[in-house]
């Protein structure tokens, strides 16, 4: 007979919640009568989100010490729980984002998605081998790939979704690959054996590592790995792109740090180098890219690019210090990053076309609600004060210092200057008002219902923006406590 | 005590965020009257921590009290602290209690103005910003509240933005107040690198064991910052600017409340001047020039506000000079007194100015008293106790800041007789001012606005909203002083005395030599004054050239025009000719080209072909691989 493993409940609760959520709701929209399809798979997420945001703050609190889990292929500690919080956090805003999108059919099957990307990604954070690492990659890829498309009458979307599959695949295959070298060099897959295996300067393993490297880059889309991003970004439906752009972000950095640290400390000499690059390629590629940009969308996408590179600074610099810097700076990016992606929406809704700076014209004296808040959110995207941005690009770069990457803080801050035009432009197009003349009938006929959903997603995004500048020490705390249960 | 501060400290910020957030929905007047009601409420509150602080042992007459702490590193720490003590609670009366008088001032004052909702939101946050400056716990705070009051100042006295002159003012104390708060930010640099705290007891402790060179130097930032912000020479001249705001903005910003700040700031940080003793004799000897200086400018004035102003910034010389001598409880007291005074003759001006429409010059004017009786008693009382006469309030105060100087060796003796000078000048100008203005046979402007020319102005003295604030400071400018009267009673002076220990302690002997030589220079000013424009026995000597620099007073803006501006805008001109337009504006143009060409190359590198996307990944990777492997 096999020993069946001891099973930890508690620690598999937040995937475990998501995952029932995604069964209920998939369910209900093949039986449930059509009316009561997207109302019942929406509230289903929302309420497994919330849950799944709820014992993860429990198991933070009842985890002050690592333990491994399920024959130490994951672990439970507060790092993944921290993060299953913030990944929650972001699904429950997503739900309430998507509420407003008119979608003609798989209304349920689009919930029920999104919860099994959460639980995917919940899952992911808490790895500790390569094994469930891939597993959870593939989980929560597989719904993304299928959300991207989802918008079946748009060409657009399914070319992001086909994009994304493809290129996905390809990066899931490096990542792969590059675990298959790992093992074939220590015969171990644990994160802590590969470690503990001894191997240092075995080429099989170094391949391996550079090949790790790759694929968890190209979830975290840093450049040169991120070209995929801007034309998913753009093509998906604008409530799934605001989900991947701050979700799947915190799920790939949180595991990166986690595998290099934990599996990786005796090459740290290679990979801290390696992510220092990619940083910097990011920061130059994302903002340069986005300054010739007029769709809001695809520019949006390559300031996710480059806010890829800011935290991978903060990777880089290997240092508990580093640790808190990304989990905190995690928790308003996430924030202003879904908010602004939801303003996006909707503008986007009541348009009826993709937004571009042309037709943003006074949208914030249209809107003052949404068009303030969309201020707020790249204000805090370009580190202004009174945000969390400012706090979290101060720790990233403090971090990035004190382990001796001056020359880090320097491209950060030069991309930083250079990310100012872009935001602006945006800031600009929203304040100005359009000529009266240029003025077009409105094209979907007459103001747009009142969305009090996606309005109560910005205000919390906002909230937490300016929330997490006020409060930052009770925030730095738990980072700090997080970063505690990784070896530096 | 605690919950009493709050109450202080935040009803008048909602009070600006309701009249902001409510904007057309409300009416002009609820405005108005939400703003008056809010700063109201902090006087309460700032009574009943007031009274609070009373009740407690002399010992325990300080609490500081957070809302949660920003950030902590180690042992720096700072948050939303507030510091509760005699100091503070004296600031947050005055701060609330004459400023809701002045706010219910400006409910008649500013009656019909457009944008009164505007005017009424500023108020209410400046007084939200000076209680926060006031009742800082930490110098971040106090740093905090010290660049809002600025921001307030710039907002108020540009509030008639249509008026180039009102913007010109503006931004003028903007940038010369920004010049003393960046003095202030390095000096707290200073602080947190020497004792690594901006907790005040903290930073108080550390200093002690700091070197003299570090501790001059954030004493003079500091000094640089409490200049700046109560327009002390060298960095006075936005104040009489500054007259182009609404009048009740002058009362309150420029007379009662901000510029007086500079005074709190040294008597709150006194711990750090005492161990940089050079600097503090430098603010004293600061405040005697000033005094000397904007008194003998106030002679010449013609606008009604400028003489007022020229007056404030005498009278916060005589502020500076005592503690700049460390005779802290008595620049305190004439803060007080001068709060009081100082507020009835910006409002009383006022009064004549709502009057003729808006008319300033005092050439103009005369024989108001014919039109205005009680307002031209309200102004009497106001200047009788500027010029020190007893027992009006500004007697008590003004002779305890000279005979602490009198106390105070030889140096102090130079500051006692430029203090005297000085109360001579006082004496002259003030009554200068009263004699034209209200004296006489009226001007045919007062008479033409004696039966009131239909705009609603011109109808008796004011409205009550007007008067009643008038009448009540016109009290409190005569009892003010009895507080402390020398050798008799000094309950302010102890009141004050666990917060900041005086360092002078004047005999009675002193004290009533001050009181008898200043009193009798202000009566001969006020003499002088009289036998030149009321009874016009004596004309002025012609001396062309005195008068001329007065007018220009001292030719400070035309120096600072030639030695700051004039400069600035030729080297400007030539690094523009040669430097910014080949160089920056080359390599700009150049860098915008070459990003957005490589924008463009990078937009063009994104195909949209998935091949090229598999390649790049793929080549990325394999550099990667072969770095790694080859590096090893």
């Amino acid at each position: 007979m096999i020993d069946a493993p001891k099973v930890d409940w508690l620690a598999l609760s937040p995937t475990l919640a998501l995952l029932a959520a995604a069964g209920v709701a998939l369910l209900a929209s093949v039986i449930g009568p059509a009316w009561f399809r997207r109302g019942f798979a929406a509230f289903v997420t929302f309420g497994g989100f919330v849950t799944a945001g709820v014992l993860a703050g429990f198991l933070f609190d009842r985890s002050p010490d690592a333990q491994p889990l399920l024959n130490e292929s994951m672990t439970r500690d507060r790092w993944a729980a921290l993060a299953a919080i913030v990944l929650a956090g972001a699904g429950a805003l997503s739900v309430l984002v998507s509420w407003g999108e008119t979608r003609r059919d798989h209304a349920g099957e689009y919930y029920a998605l999104l919860a099994a990307a959460g639980a995917g990604m919940v899952f992911f954070v808490g790895a500790s081998n390569l094994m469930t690492l891939f597993l959870g990659l593939e989980w929560f890829s597989l719904a993304l790939y299928i959300l991207c498309a989802l918008d079946t009458h748009r060409a657009t979307s399914l070319e992001a979704g086909l994009k994304y599959l493809i290129v996905g695949s390809f990066g899931s295959g490096i990542l792969l690959f590059g675990s298959a070298l790992v093992y074939g060099a220590t015969g171990e897959l644990g994160f802590a054996e590969i470690a503990a295996a001894g191997v240092t300067d075995d080429s099989l393993l170094l391949a391996g590592l550079a090949m790790i490297v790759a694929g968890l880059g190209f979830k975290a889309s840093a450049a040169p790995f991120h070209m995929w991003t801007p034309d998913v970004y753009q093509g998906a439906p604008t409530s799934v792109t605001a989900f991947m752009s701050a979700a799947t972000k915190v799920a790939a950095l949180v595991l990166t740090l986690r595998v290099l640290t934990v599996a990786f400390p005796e090459q740290e000499h290679l990979w801290t180098v390696a992510v220092a690059v990619i940083a910097i390629v990011s920061l130059a590629v994302g903002n340069i890219a986005a300054l010739v940009q007029r769709d809001v969308k695809r520019l949006l996408a390559y300031s996710s690019v480059s806010h890829a590179g800011f935290m991978l600074i903060a990777v880089a610099a290997n240092s508990p210090l580093g640790g808190r810097a990304l989990l905190y700076y995690l928790i308003p990016y996430s924030a202003m990053s879904i908010g602004s992606f939801a303003v996006v929406a909707a503008r986007e809704r009541e348009l009826g076309a993709p937004v571009t700076l042309d037709n943003l014209g006074g949208f914030l004296w249209e809107r003052p609600f949404l068009g303030a808040s969309m201020w707020v959110f790249l204000l805090g995207l370009m580190g202004m004060p009174l945000t969390g941005g400012l706090v979290g690009k101060f720790y990233v770069f403090s971090a990035a210092y004190e382990s001796g990457w001056w020359w880090l803080v320097v491209a950060g801050v030069i991309g930083t200057a250079i990310s100012l035009y872009y935001y602006l432009r945006v800031l600009l197009a929203m304040w100005t008002r359009p000529e009266p003349t240029a003025l077009r009938p409105v094209v979907a006929g007459g103001s747009p219902p009142r969305d009090p959903l996606l309005a109560s997603a910005v205000f919390a995004s906002f909230a937490v923006t300016i929330g997490s500048f006020f409060f930052v020490q009770p925030l730095i705390d738990l980072a700090r406590d997080a970063a505690d249960s990784l070896p530096f | 005590m605690t919950a009493g501060a709050w109450i202080c400290l935040l009803a008048p910020l909602a009070g600006a965020w309701t009249i902001t957030v409510m904007g057309d929905t409300i009416s002009r007047r609820a405005a108005a009257w939400i703003s008056t009601l809010s700063v109201f409420v902090a006087f309460g509150g700032a009574l009943a921590t007031f009274v609070g602080l009373l009740r407690r042992g002399e010992e325990e007459r300080a609490a500081l009290t957070t809302a949660w702490t920003w950030l902590s590193t180690g042992n720096f720490e700072v948050g939303l602290t507030l510091l509760v003590d005699p100091l503070a609670a004296t600031m947050m009366l005055i701060v609330s209690g004459v400023g809701g008088l002045i706010v219910l001032y400006s409910v008649g004052y500013m009656d019909g103005d457009p944008e009164e909702r505007r005017y009424f939101a500023y108020m209410s946050f400046f007084v939200f910003s000076m209680l926060l400056l006031v009742q800082a716990g930490n110098f971040l705070i106090l740093l905090v509240g010290w660049g809002l009051v600025g921001l307030a100042s710039y907002l108020l006295i540009g509030f008639w933005h249509e008026r180039r002159e009102a913007v010109a003012a503006a931004k003028k104390a903007f940038i010369m107040n920004a010049f003393g708060d960046a003095t202030m930010a390095l000096a707290f640099f200073v602080l947190i690198w020497q004792t690594g705290t901006l907790e005040l007891a903290g930073a108080f402790e550390g200093a002690e064991l700091m070197s003299s060179t570090a501790l001059n130097l954030v004493a003079l930032g500091l000094l640089g910052g409490a200049v700046a912000k109560s327009a002390q020479i060298p960095l006075h001249t936005w104040l009489p600017d500054a007259m182009e705001g609404p009048t009740p903005v002058s009362a309150l910003i420029h007379a009662a409340t901000m510029v007086t700040a500079g005074v709190y700031l040294i008597v709150r940080a006194h711990p750090l001047f005492e161990l940089a003793p050079s600097i503090q004799d430098l603010a004293a000897g600061l405040g005697a020039v000033t005094l000397l200086v904007a008194g003998l400018v106030a002679l010449v004035q013609t606008d009604i506000k400028r003489v007022i102003a020229y007056s404030t910034m005498s009278q916060i010389g005589y502020m500076f000079v005592g503690v700049g001598l460390g005779a802290y409880g008595s620049g305190m007291f004439h803060l007080l007194t001068h709060a009081f005074f100082k507020a009835l003759l910006f409002m009383a001006a006022g009064l004549v100015i709502h009057h003729l429409a808006g008319e300033q010059d005092i050439r103009r004017m005369g024989g108001v008293r014919s039109v205005m009786p009680r307002t031209t008693v309200a102004f009497l009382v106001g200047s009788l106790a500027l010029v020190g006469i007893p027992p009006l309030s500004g007697f008590f105060s003004k002779d305890s800041i000279l005979a602490a100087a009198l106390a105070s060796g030889g140096y102090g003796q130079v500051l006692f007789a430029a203090g005297l000078v000085g109360a001579l000048l006082t004496g002259v100008y003030t009554f200068r001012l009263f004699f034209v203005v209200f004296l006489g046979a009226p001007s045919p402007l007062v008479e033409q606005h004696a039966q009131g020319d239909g705009s609603g102005h011109g109808h008796g003295e004011g409205p009550w909203t007007m008067t009643v604030p008038v009448a009540v400071l016109t009290v409190l400018a005569v009892v003010g002083g009895w507080v402390q009267i020398a050798g008799v009673w000094h309950p302010f002076g102890d009141w004050l005395e666990v917060v900041a220990e005086p360092l002078v302690e004047p005999s009675v002997t002193q004290d009533y030599v001050a009181s008898v030589l200043a009193v009798g220079l202000g009566l001969l000013g006020m003499g002088i004054a009289w036998l030149v424009y009321a009874a016009r026995k004596r004309e002025l000597p012609r001396t062309a050239a005195v008068r001329d620099v007065l007018e220009h007073k001292l030719y400070f803006d035309e120096l600072y025009d030639a030695i700051f501006y004039r400069p600035a805008v030729w080297i400007a001109g030539i690094w523009r000719r040669w430097i910014e337009e080949p160089l920056i504006g080359g390599s700009i143009s150049g860098v915008t080209l070459g990003a957005r060409r490589a924008g463009g190359a990078l937009g063009e590198a994104q195909s949209g072909y998935l091949r090229s996307y598999a390649l790049a990944i793929a080549a990325a990777v394999a550099v990667l691989v072969v770095v790694f492997v080859a590096v090893q």
